[in-house]
């Protein structure tokens, strides 16, 4: 893949886009009384191959009555042991963090006054990251006297990159924790994305009894896993089955495919 | 003149077509959106703010060679020429996200090396760290946040940044 001509050719758009957002920046006053910091989008997909170059724009709104500052950084994202570490630019393996081009890599933002960055990440030419994160890392740090620390909030916007079909998603059998007088019934499926790529598994869960009658169905929330990432999807279903044998179906999609786990239990 | 039109337009499709093959799609996911707060914690330390997201954890004198005096809510322990101030404050992360959920990371600027900033027993760095796993936005925790300094520290600001970034799941 020719990454500069792809560059080029993505250049008009990401000025078009960047004066846009120069322009709204100049003219969208938030909403008073949240006093707030908000960043958007904080998330984005991007669906690409190795070698091409992924340009998103975001702005961050300063409700406050403070004018903030901030730096711009980029991370890799990696997950190690099962958790999810962010590796700075450059520490990691053909990581995508180190490509980063901010159209600025320091903002100060008036209050009540939005700005827009627009970064452009280019992916390597082999590469097993599949996520950065852009931190918007606040700087200015407030006067302090002694004995006193300061803290800040900030926000990052995580970007992933979809990069080819190697997609796998395991799924544990459920655990059942039956309803008590205080709690649902709660089925927990472990999943773990096994492949190469970023997955957002969403699913149902349907409750079938002894004669086969659907006797529950509850939706299970979406979740983010990264490559390597283990995460517990967990529901509870309100309804009250009652006692006897049944059968949880989860049911998991993902990038057009599904994958169903099935848990024999008894309620007392 | 229709003719070429008709070509202009064709090649205009094809074109498109083309660059649509060789670039990333890009998706963001523009209902998204976060924002997080820092907030004083009923069992917690005093906080000043500037606003929700840029506050001053008051810890009182701390060292001051050794005779300092704490601020409300702030437990000291004394370990050899080292003492650990800890106190309570609360994280919330508002808005939208895809997952609905999102983690809190954070890192310290500025840190003198003879000090040691743990959140939730998370020793901290200039490297973000997750100090908070993904949770439902929405949510509000408390965090427990100990900070190790010499007793020959003197009364003096501290010069500590710690910063909390809230990044979706």
């Amino acid at each position: 893949m020719n990454t500069r001509k792809i560059l080029r050719g993505l250049a008009p758009y990401a000025v078009i886009l960047f004066f846009l957002l120069l322009l709204l920046a100049g003219t969208v006053r938030p909403a008073e009384g949240a006093s707030s910091l908000t960043l958007v989008p904080a998330e984005v997909a991007a669906h690409g191959s190795f070698g091409q170059s992924v340009t998103s724009a975001f702005t961050m709104t300063n409700t406050t009555d403070a004018t903030r500052s901030f730096e711009l950084v980029a991370y890799d994202v990696v997950v190690r042991n099962g958790q999810r570490v962010f590796v700075p630019a450059g520490a990691e393996p053909h990581g995508i963090a180190a490509t980063a081009v901010f159209s600025r890599e320091r903002l100060t933002i008036e209050p009540q006054t939005t700005a827009a960055v627009v970064t452009r990440f280019t992916i390597p030419a082999e590469s097993d990251v599949r996520a950065v994160v852009v931190m918007f890392r606040a700087t200015g740090t407030p006067r302090t006297a002694a004995g006193t620390v300061a803290m800040s909030g900030s926000l990052g916007a995580l970007i992933t990159f979809s990069l080819g079909d190697a997609v796998s998603l395991d799924a544990a059998p459920s655990s059942i924790t039956p309803p008590t007088a205080n709690g649902n019934l709660r089925v927990e499926s472990l999943l773990a994305n096994d492949g190469k790529e970023p997955l957002v598994p969403s699913g149902v869960v349907a409750l079938i009894d002894a004669t086969g009658k659907l006797a529950a169905k509850s939706p299970i929330p979406a979740q983010r896993l990264l490559p390597g990432e283990r995460l517990p999807f967990v529901v509870e279903l309100p309804a009250r089955p009652a006692p006897g044998r049944y059968k949880a179906l989860s049911t998991f999609s993902f990038e057009g495919r599904t994958v169903t786990t099935s848990t024999d239990f008894t309620l007392p | 003149m229709k003719s070429i039109l008709a070509l202009l337009i064709a090649l205009l499709a094809s074109t498109a077509h083309a660059a649509s093959a060789s670039r990333p799609r890009v998706v963001p996911q523009l209902t998204s959106g976060l924002t997080i707060e820092i907030a004083e914690a009923a069992s917690g330390a005093p906080m000043l703010g500037v606003t929700p997201q840029q506050r001053i954890l008051d810890l009182g004198l701390l060292a001051s060679y050794g005779v300092g005096t704490p601020a409300p809510n702030v437990t000291i322990t004394q370990t050899g020429d080292r003492i650990v101030a800890s106190t309570d404050f609360v994280l919330k992360v508002t808005g939208t996200s895809v997952s609905g959920s999102a983690h809190i990371v954070s890192s310290v600027t500025g840190i003198d090396p003879a000090y040691v900033i743990r959140i939730d027993g998370i020793q901290l760095t200039s490297v973000p760290i997750i100090v908070r796993p993904p949770a439902a936005v929405e949510t509000s925790s408390i965090h427990r946040m100990a900070i190790e300094i010499p007793t020959a520290t003197p009364a003096t600001p501290l010069l500590l940044n710690v910063v909390f970034q809230a990044i979706p799941d």
